[in-house]
């Protein structure tokens, strides 16, 4: 599939809207990379200003996302896009939702940052299940600029990455999970930063989810398959199968 | 981010503005007290099930009407402030503003050329040099002049159903008119046809005023940036097409544009 296939339409208006809605994705990809970036910075190095950002940033990530539904609602209403156009319109749709709630998503590890420095609390690796949460973040980040790339190119190369990671960030979750619960018994005075700790590590999964759904789409957009209904083993095998067509051909 | 900022009526330019207009066949009222406000170089879109006067109305906008007997008229239509039916408005000075393409192409049996300089040389215009740029132009403009450039002395019915429609456009563009009326240009055209007519209506709009009625409600949702749904002689809802197809006021409205009307 190569993208030039969005702006091959007798109507001129027709490739307008479907760059639109193309770029749009792009650049919300972008602003919630950023978010993910700062959310990494603030947890890091406990950094309030950085965690304002992340917050900030969350309401131009949600009206990016107002504007590509009323994109795709009057691309369908009046365009009657069929095909990979369709494919295209549809997979926008579900990936602008996936990007806001990794949006949503990272706003909470940002309140967990000030948080902590409310309470006083250093971030340090010492903290029960804050070792995994970085973790957890920078695969995430990884995981976004790979899914945003596939998106961009049209591509499930690397796409693979993707899902083997979101089975890794499963396991870092389970651990930090373990660890809270662990430090929660050993020092109940403070339950407060545990909890916001736990909630942080179940966002940073949550993220992870949310980026996979992403490749999902993509692989929707290119060959019109719906992986979702399919269990791991199956997916890594269709887009094997994928990867291997885009780099032979069909033979 | 990419913002497309959402038309409105009240942020246009108006070039035709219809007031309380009634339209009576006999003693059949076709048309109900009808006010709006036509926006230049825009593409303004008439739907509605048959019967329901949009083609009345678009032939209001050029004084078609006056050609049937027993049609009366009640009202005012302003062409850029100028009522159209005032006793001293010289009609075919009106036609000359507001061109027509009818639903079946209707190009005459005469060359490709002579067809696009017909309105030329009725005014009067014999300059070779002046009606050769005429037609290039109006060629150009409708899309035909790569296809018909070197037969530009065939006989104009040798042309394919599509060229023929777009050869009329050509026709009515090539005396530079103010509105172009089109009465479901395409409605006996084929689909690729079809998308070249629409693609062209968009890029007519940008020297043009351009009025469709179409029954093709997708077609309307395509090209027109304003659309007005009618029912029974009433104009039922007016506004930008983006608000129209995707959140109409008005349940008839609906009813209508998600095929629930009847």
């Amino acid at each position: 599939m190569d993208k030039q296939e969005f702006s091959s339409h007798i109507s001129n208006r027709m490739n307008k809207n479907l760059e639109d809605i193309f770029n749009s994705i792009l650049e919300m990809g972008g602003l919630v990379e950023s978010q993910l970036d700062n959310t990494l910075d603030a947890l890091a190095s406990s950094d309030k200003s950085r965690a304002d950002e992340v917050i900030i940033l969350d309401k131009v990530v949600n009206s990016a996302e107002f504007e590509i539904e009323r994109l795709c609602a009057n691309i369908l209403a009046r365009q009657q896009p069929t095909a990979s156009d369709l494919r295209l319109t549809i997979a926008s749709i579900r990936i602008a939702i996936d990007l806001e709630r990794i949006g949503d998503e990272v706003v909470k590890m940002a309140r967990m940052v000030k948080i902590f420095i409310k309470n006083d609390e250093p971030l340090t690796q010492n903290f029960p299940g804050y070792s995994s949460l970085l973790d957890m973040s920078h695969r995430s980040l990884k995981m976004l600029q790979v899914a945003l790339d596939c998106f961009a190119r049209l591509t499930v190369n690397n796409a693979l990455s993707v899902i083997d990671e979101e089975e890794i960030i499963d396991t870092l979750y389970k651990d930090a999970y373990k660890e809270i619960i662990q430090g929660l018994k050993d020092t109940p005075n403070r339950a407060n930063c545990m909890v916001q700790m736990l909630l942080s590590a179940r966002a940073a999964e949550r993220v992870s989810d949310h980026i996979k759904n992403i490749v999902e789409n993509v692989v929707y957009l290119i060959n019109g398959k719906d992986i979702r209904v399919l269990d791991n083993k199956s997916m890594i095998k269709l887009m094997k199968k994928m990867e291997r067509i885009e780099k032979n051909g069909l033979n | 981010m990419i913002k497309t900022a959402k038309m409105k009526l009240a942020d246009e330019k108006i070039l035709l503005e219809v007031k309380d207009w009634n339209l009576f066949y006999g003693k059949k009222q076709a048309l109900n007290s009808v006010s709006m406000k036509v926006a230049k170089n825009r593409v303004t879109a008439f739907i509605g099930p048959s019967g329901c006067g949009k083609s009345t109305l678009l032939r209001c906008f050029n004084r078609m009407n006056d050609l049937i007997d027993v049609v009366s008229v009640d009202g005012e239509i302003l062409l850029d402030g100028e009522d159209i039916y005032a006793k001293k408005m010289n009609v075919a000075y009106l036609r000359r503003k507001v061109g027509m393409v009818f639903q079946k192409p209707n190009p005459f049996p005469k060359s490709i050329y002579e067809n696009v300089c017909y309105g030329e040389r009725l005014q009067g215009v014999n300059d070779k040099t002046a009606l050769d740029e005429v037609v290039e132009w109006a060629l150009k403009g409708a899309g035909l002049w790569e296809e018909v450039k070197e037969r530009l002395d065939e006989n104009a019915l040798g042309l394919s159903g599509g060229q023929q429609q777009r050869l009329c456009i050509a026709r009515a563009i090539a005396i530079k008119p103010d509105v172009l009326l089109l009465d479901e240009p395409t409605s006996a055209l084929d689909p690729i046809s079809t998308l070249a007519i629409e693609e062209l209506i968009f890029e007519l709009k940008k020297e043009f005023t351009i009025l469709i009625v179409t029954h093709n409600m997708q077609q309307a949702a395509r090209v027109s940036d304003y659309t007005a749904f009618m029912y029974l002689g009433d104009l039922i809802e007016y506004k930008d097409t983006d608000s129209l197809f995707t959140n109409p006021k008005i349940k008839r409205t609906e009813d209508y544009i998600s095929g629930r009307y009847g």
